[in-house]
């Protein structure tokens, strides 16, 4: 049951998309669905580069500190 | 002479960061250093630590993320022409998915402490505005009464450091009675120049907490010696440092000469310590400070029993 309304959709879907993109013949939906999948594998890969470059270059507790007392005490320096 | 206050100071909780003491509104996302608990601002109990909104911006992120892999997930299922591709699609998405999840929150506290710093910097006119607001609190609150006044200095002077409110926080602790049971402090209180408040208070730390008179308040009444003599009571400020000194061997080792100088106007329990030192380390002459602590004790001292059973 749950397979019949997920193909309903999928085919209303595919017969909008066709218009813009006009797929081949052969065997077009399953393509875009393996090339959905595949963005989504290079969306994590990705990210995970993202995140490791970022820990990478995260700040310390003490670089926080550092941020902070200087916004702080910067502004109070230029008004003396 | 004004009258002293007797106070009961409200607890300091000293934190590790000074990012810690921060908080921000939820709501008008306004910064505050203070202990209140609705924000001055807008009103609301919205108030939270600058380190949870950091938590909620880095969740929030990683919980887009995840939406964006679902999404892609749905539209690899939307597009499946079997059940068997469906069933494929699902769960090649959902482990995907699920690896991302398990990634996020190993670097969940990474994230956090980037998102701070976005936070921070982002911010900074809004910090900045805060801690205006907070020190129009305390002036208005020291017209009223003076040691919520100096509760609210000391913990806006957790994240401002300049010689301004070190200086009025001084003023405020000369109107207190200081007792020996108070959070009191005299590192962050240092000043640059030569403040005879200053002076008057280390001469009462030393008094009331002498364990607070370390190398830099010995260094600071060294540097403007000529100046604290001329205060008034300004020899006893300086013979109360010298008898703080002497409970370590570590500022005898240091500052000899100092102490030789005030050696004579220590108080009978001062001059014990130091005899103890003296006596205990019999190869150091200390630059005459032996000498003179020995002559001193055959003054006064030398039929004394506390002298004769000290060890």
């Amino acid at each position: 049951m749950i397979a019949a309304v997920l193909r309903l959709v999928g085919n209303k879907a595919y017969f909008l998309l066709s218009f813009i993109f006009k797929p081949p013949r052969k065997e077009p939906r399953i393509m875009i669905a393996y090339g959905c999948l595949g963005i989504l594998f290079l969306f994590i890969i990705i990210k995970i580069a993202v995140y490791f470059n970022r820990q990478k270059h995260a700040p310390t507790h003490e670089d926080l500190d550092e941020t902070l007392l200087a916004i702080a005490n910067r502004r109070r320096d230029d008004a003396s | 002479m004004t009258k002293k206050k007797p106070v009961r100071l409200r607890p300091y909780y000293k934190t590790r960061y000074a990012y810690e003491k921060l908080r921000v509104c939820k709501h008008c996302r306004s910064f505050t250093v203070l202990w209140e608990d609705k924000c001055a601002n807008c009103g609301k109990q919205a108030l939270i630590p600058v380190m949870d909104q950091a938590r909620i911006n880095a969740k929030r992120s990683m919980q887009n993320e995840r939406l964006i892999a679902l999404l892609v997930m749905l539209a690899a299922v939307l597009f499946s022409q079997t059940f068997v591709q469906i069933v494929l699609c699902f769960l090649g998405g959902m482990a995907l998915t699920l690896f991302l999840w398990w990634f996020q929150r190993k670097m969940l506290e990474t994230e956090t402490r980037r998102q701070l710093d976005k936070l921070l910097r982002g911010s900074e006119r809004r910090i900045v505005e805060g801690i205006y607001l907070n020190l129009g609190t305390a002036s208005a609150a020291i017209k009223e009464d003076e040691q919520l006044g100096y509760e609210i200095l000391r913990e806006i002077a957790s994240i401002v450091h300049n010689d301004r409110i070190r200086l009025q926080r001084i003023m405020l602790l000369q109107g207190f009675v200081l007792r020996k049971d108070m959070e009191l402090e005299l590192e962050p209180l240092m000043l640059e120049d030569f403040e005879p408040a200053l002076a008057e208070y280390i001469g009462e730390l030393a008094k009331v907490k002498r364990e607070l008179i370390k190398s830099q308040a010995i260094r600071y009444v060294m540097i403007y010696e000529r100046e604290i003599l001329r205060m008034k009571d300004g020899a006893g400020i300086m013979a109360g440092v010298a008898g703080a000194a002497v409970r370590m061997k570590k500022y005898v080792d240091m500052y000899p000469e100092f102490i030789l100088r005030y050696v004579r106007q220590l108080p009978k329990e001062r001059y014990l310590r130091l005899y103890q030192l003296v006596r205990r380390n019999p190869d150091q002459s200390w630059n005459g400070l032996r000498d003179e602590v020995s002559a001193i004790y055959n003054e006064k001292y030398r039929w004394d029993p506390e002298f004769q059973n000290w060890e």
